[in-house]
């Protein structure tokens, strides 16, 4: 793998560590997702059409999450789907986001009700968003 | 020519059933056998996730991720590194309405068979049963006493419940498995709203799965630790591969591993067949009798290259169920135990005669990324609420009665290639039943979230060369002789007739000793 794909798939994975996450990646997330790249290039197979949309989202710094959702109903395994996703597994056996995976616990089912209503709630606006950041460069 | 009495071609459920039956009585047993290739090292899933070595949950090669480019590539029992070696037998695609290629997969070459993924229910088929499916030759008194006979042998963990009614009274059965908070919450709803349940046709109890919970014959209790999904290195849980130590260790069985039936040709007195070992080389035997349990599709394509070739086309039965998520919202931020089994709970709904079968899984054992692409909401929104959820969650697996279609069969294609076509794959007409039916257990379904798994991903495989009381061509009679044989008997799934909605293992098993038994008392 060349230095600028590497370079590129590093600046890729730590974006989309940032939008699943709202953290910085820790090297060793960076080193697994590039390695499952190097390892699994087939995985990532994708027509032109779709590894510049992906790179458009990232250069331009999109919501990458608003927006994955809307290609996936164009198609299931859409190359941004797959590296999210891609993304979330890494996070869950990498043993560095176990909070992130784990229950989240709540004083009283108040805060629970709200908590699911305000996680839907933004989810929804998330998605508007992420529709109208997709119409408006032309990913869809 | 080495000869024998008898041979047994496979070594999983059927196989070491007749195997059982036989032992001491000079059988061999040939089997191609692949065995785990990795161990997985971790006790539980938690443990796993916590020592943060990704390889190991996701594969040296990432196997795991497969499914990334192709959602059904792989099912999930059969995705992870340690689950592979189940299924990397002969290849075959699906074919479903369109003509297209819906999925494809891999019979199972394995030593204990497709049984080392499965859920390890071991359920008894009732007279019930047979007569409403249709079709069956044999009482399902013939199979009782292999039943008895079987479930000593494995270990069946359970309770005489309300599903007495479906499963039978007879079972010896150790204590149930333990439960998680969201089972043990509908149980206890049913015990308060049982006969508005009954009234709307469900009837819930508790699992009975070849899963100890009390150390038998040197197997140790499950440890529950929800590796299910990673490894088939699970002693507590029931395999075939057990048995086929067992009867190796104590020499009651001879066998030939890395072998894989060819071909066969009967005589008068004997049978004689050709094995092939990785390495090509071919070796030939003679057996007086010849017990083919190679699994329904090992077997289909064993006798259409025999017998059919490319014109030739099966019938074909398997169960695909629906999945439909039921949620508990009462549950919803309840703590989730790091030790469970999928399997939680069982129901049965609608008529007495023709129920559906209900397995209730808690998803605790499989990675929470496997469901994510399943919500409708961005990833990490869909995350945080599975956080909250997850505990009070769980997935129906609806399962229906099945016969034999005109429009499903399987078959060879010009390239050699085993083909099913399962066009007529009905969709479930109960699902807003189920779902009012488990209201007032405080759970919620909604039937438009349901989904229908592919034909082929039942992997309850059967009905290819039905038993009849006077088979016709690519038929078996009820005591497994082909219809054009006298000394080569099927006893695997393959001359299931029909299935009822109920998983099939324990019947397979039990039908494959009463054929062995019928084999043994053979005069000839």
């Amino acid at each position: 793998m060349s230095l600028t794909n590497s370079i590129t798939l590093d600046g890729e994975s730590r974006y989309f560590h940032k939008c699943l996450f709202s953290e910085e990646a820790e090297p060793r997330f960076v080193e697994l997702y590039r390695a499952v790249h190097l390892e699994q290039a087939d995985l990532f197979a994708a027509s032109d059409r779709e590894i510049a949309g992906v790179a458009r989202i990232v250069a331009r710094r999109l919501d990458a999450a608003g927006i994955e959702p809307w290609l996936r109903r164009r198609s299931q395994r859409h190359l941004l789907s797959r590296k999210l996703l891609l993304a979330t597994y890494l996070a869950e056996v990498d043993g560095q986001h176990l909070t992130k995976f784990g229950l989240q616990e709540h004083q009283s089912q108040c805060q629970l009700w709200c908590h699911i209503f305000f996680k839907i709630a933004g989810g929804v606006f998330r998605l508007t968003r992420g529709f109208m950041q997709a119409i408006r460069h032309d990913l869809l | 020519m080495t000869f024998f009495n008898y041979a047994i071609i496979g070594a999983g459920p059927a196989g070491m059933a007749a195997a059982l039956t036989m032992r001491q009585r000079g059988v061999r047993v040939f089997d191609v056998g692949h065995s785990p290739s990795t161990i997985f090292d971790f006790e539980s899933l938690t443990e796993a996730r916590q020592a943060g070595e990704a390889r190991s949950l996701l594969g040296s090669s990432w196997q795991m991720l497969g499914n990334l480019l192709e959602p059904l590539l792989h099912h999930p029992k059969l995705r992870a590194e340690g689950l592979r070696y189940v299924a990397d037998g002969e290849r075959f695609n699906v074919l479903g309405e369109s003509g297209c290629v819906q999925i494809t997969g891999q019979t199972s070459y394995a030593a204990g068979g497709l049984a080392n993924a499965w859920g390890a229910q071991l359920l008894r088929y009732t007279q019930k049963d047979l007569d409403a499916c249709g079709d069956w030759p044999i009482k399902a008194s013939e199979l009782n006493h292999h039943y008895n006979f079987l479930e000593e042998h494995v270990g069946i963990s359970g309770l005489h419940d309300d599903l007495d009614r479906f499963l039978g009274a007879d079972s010896i059965i150790q204590p149930p498995i333990p439960l998680v908070d969201v089972a043990e919450h509908l149980f206890r709803q049913y015990e308060l709203k049982r006969d508005v349940c009954n009234s709307r046709g469900l009837y819930l109890g508790h699992p009975r799965l070849a899963v100890l919970t009390q150390a038998l014959r040197g197997r140790r209790p499950h440890h529950f630790g929800e590796t299910e999904f990673f490894t088939t290195d699970l002693p507590g849980v029931y395999s075939p591969r057990w048995t086929l130590d067992e009867l190796k260790s104590s020499q009651d069985i001879e066998y030939f591993g890395g072998q894989r039936l060819v071909d066969y040709e009967e005589f008068d007195d004997y049978v004689a067949f050709t094995t092939e070992d990785c390495q090509g080389h071919l070796s030939q035997f003679k057996a007086r009798h010849l017990l083919l349990a190679c699994g329904t599709l090992n077997t289909a394509s064993l006798l259409l290259r025999k017998f059919g070739g490319s014109d030739m086309r099966l019938p074909f039965i398997d169960h695909p169920p629906t999945l439909l998520p039921v949620f508990v919202p009462r549950l919803f931020g309840a703590k989730t135990p790091s030790r469970s089994y999928p399997i939680q709970a069982v129901a049965f709904y609608g008529s007495d005669q023709a129920p559906d079968m209900i397995s209730l899984y808690y998803t605790g054992g499989m990675l929470r990324s496997d469901l994510l692409m399943d919500m409708p909401l961005p990833i990490m929104h869909s995350l945080d609420l599975l956080r909250v959820m997850t505990s009070g969650m769980i997935v129906a697996q609806i399962w229906r009665p099945a016969r034999a279609s005109v429009s499903n069969g399987v078959a060879i294609d010009p390239n050699g290639r085993l083909i099913i076509t399962y066009p007529d794959r009905p969709t479930n007409p109960h699902l807003s039943g189920i779902a009012k039916a488990l209201r007032p257990l405080g759970a919620y379904a909604v039937p438009s979230f349901a989904s229908e798994a592919p034909a082929g991903w039942g992997f309850h495989y059967a009905g290819t060369l039905p038993m009849r009381d006077t088979p016709a061509p690519y038929e078996t009679y009820p005591d497994g002789r082909l219809w054009n044989s006298r000394r080569v008997r099927i006893i695997d799934g393959s001359v299931l007739p029909s299935l009822p909605a109920k998983n099939l293992s324990l019947t397979i098993m039990a039908n494959a000793a009463r054929i062995a038994t019928d084999v043994l008392s053979c005069e000839y």
